[in-house]
């Protein structure tokens, strides 16, 4: 990554503004959207997502070029979103805001967007019900298909941890998350032996 | 009916041998509950490829250059505190010490008082100082905060100087003592 970063990732690296706001804009999604699947808020996670860049701009120096530069991003957010939530103890995950605001998708069916906000509530309405310490590992395992060493890396905990929290929250997914109504329920393709 | 180890197998990201895989089709087939655990994995799985990575409302880096000066400014603002708080606090400790060798060095007066009236009048002094300055700091512009930092600096240097030149005296006839302090210090 150092060797192929590109001059404006040099510069922003050593405190450029102007440079800084293009890997602003380079990453916002990737930290926005682990901010908003930790914290399930659109606006708190828009404010979350500003502090982690605000955080990075002030210990640039403290970021390791050895390492992937979105993964110390991540890191930072994953950070600030675990503290928030330990500090105000009651999650304030509610699934009625969680209206998709997503950017256009290259090809949405139009039938899409109705099952798919239905499904993420069900889905946020799962996480919603976790240690933040196991949503965070749940959301870099599979938004950011993170291996599980860097995650215990970005979480500042061991592999071992990482591992434990992993199965309780996909134990805890599986066991409650609702297949929703527009998917086989019951003798569909899901039940049929598939390769694991 | 024992669901272990195929709760985790089927959880597991990992590709399973042909013989675990055999396995768990075998327990699959006959467990209702490891179905269900199966399809809801698998189905929220989907769900969240099928989420994908959710974006911030339009102008994200817009409203992070706006901001921007502002807490540059909130930051800069803190650590002139924090400085100002730093040599206001040394001044005081090195006033106090350089009263204390002023002290050994007269000692004709009953020193125990005057130390402890000295030290009393000196506490009083600064936090006089400390309550004065610090609302007196929000409305201060930046140039009279910087000019007053150097003037702090300016004196506190002098005054270390002085003290130095004390312990100095009083230390280094003593070379044992150093050592003491020096070890004291080790064991910090
Ligand atoms: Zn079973």
């Amino acid at each position: 990554m150092a060797n192929d970063q590109p001059e404006w990732l040099s510069r922003a690296l050593k405190g450029d503004q102007e440079a800084f706001s293009l890997l602003v804009e380079t990453y916002q999604r990737p930290v926005y959207n682990l901010c908003y699947r930790m914290l399930g808020d659109p606006a708190e996670a828009e404010d979350a997502a500003q502090d982690t860049f605000w955080r990075a701009f002030q210990h640039l120096n403290r970021y390791d070029p050895a390492r992937p530069f979105m993964t110390w991003l991540l890191s930072i957010a994953a950070h600030f979103c675990i503290d928030l939530q330990r500090k105000k103890r009651m999650p304030r995950f509610s699934i009625d805001l969680v209206v998709e605001e997503m950017l256009p998708d290259p090809a949405p069916g139009p039938e899409k967007t109705a099952s798919q906000k239905e499904e993420n509530q069900i889905l946020h309405a799962v996480l919603g019900k976790m240690k933040p310490e196991d949503r965070a590992v749940i959301v870099l395992r599979y938004w950011y298909q993170m291996p599980e060493e860097e995650i215990a890396q970005a979480l500042s905990t061991t592999v071992s941890s990482v591992k434990s929290r992993l199965h309780r929250a996909r134990l805890m997914i599986a066991e409650q998350y609702q297949v929703p109504s527009a998917m086989p329920a019951n003798g569909g393709k899901y039940y049929e032996p598939s390769p694991l | 009916m024992n669901h272990h180890p195929y709760e985790e197998w089927i959880l597991s990201d990992e590709t399973l041998s042909p013989a675990e895989n055999a396995s768990v089709q075998e327990h699959l087939a006959a467990c209702p509950e490891c179905r269900q655990l199966k399809t809801r994995w698998e189905a929220a799985k989907l769900q969240i490829n099928r989420a994908g990575l959710a974006a911030p409302a339009t102008g994200f880096t817009m409203r992070w250059q706006k901001n921007l000066p502002d807490r540059i400014s909130q930051l800069e603002t803190q650590s002139a505190r924090r400085f100002l708080f730093i040599i206001l606090a040394c001044s005081a400790a090195m006033l106090a010490g350089w009263v204390f060798t002023w002290l050994l060095n007269n000692p004709t007066a009953s020193i125990a008082t005057s130390l402890i009236k000295l030290t009393a009048n000196a506490i009083l002094v600064f936090q006089g100082i400390k309550f004065m300055v610090f609302p007196a700091l929000r409305s201060i512009p930046l140039v009279y905060i910087l000019a007053g930092i150097s003037i702090a600096g300016t004196t506190a240097l002098m005054l270390s100087a002085v003290w130095a030149g004390a312990i100095w005296h009083y230390v280094f006839r003593k070379p044992q003592s150093l050592e003491l302090v020096k070890e004291g210090e080790k064991n910090k």
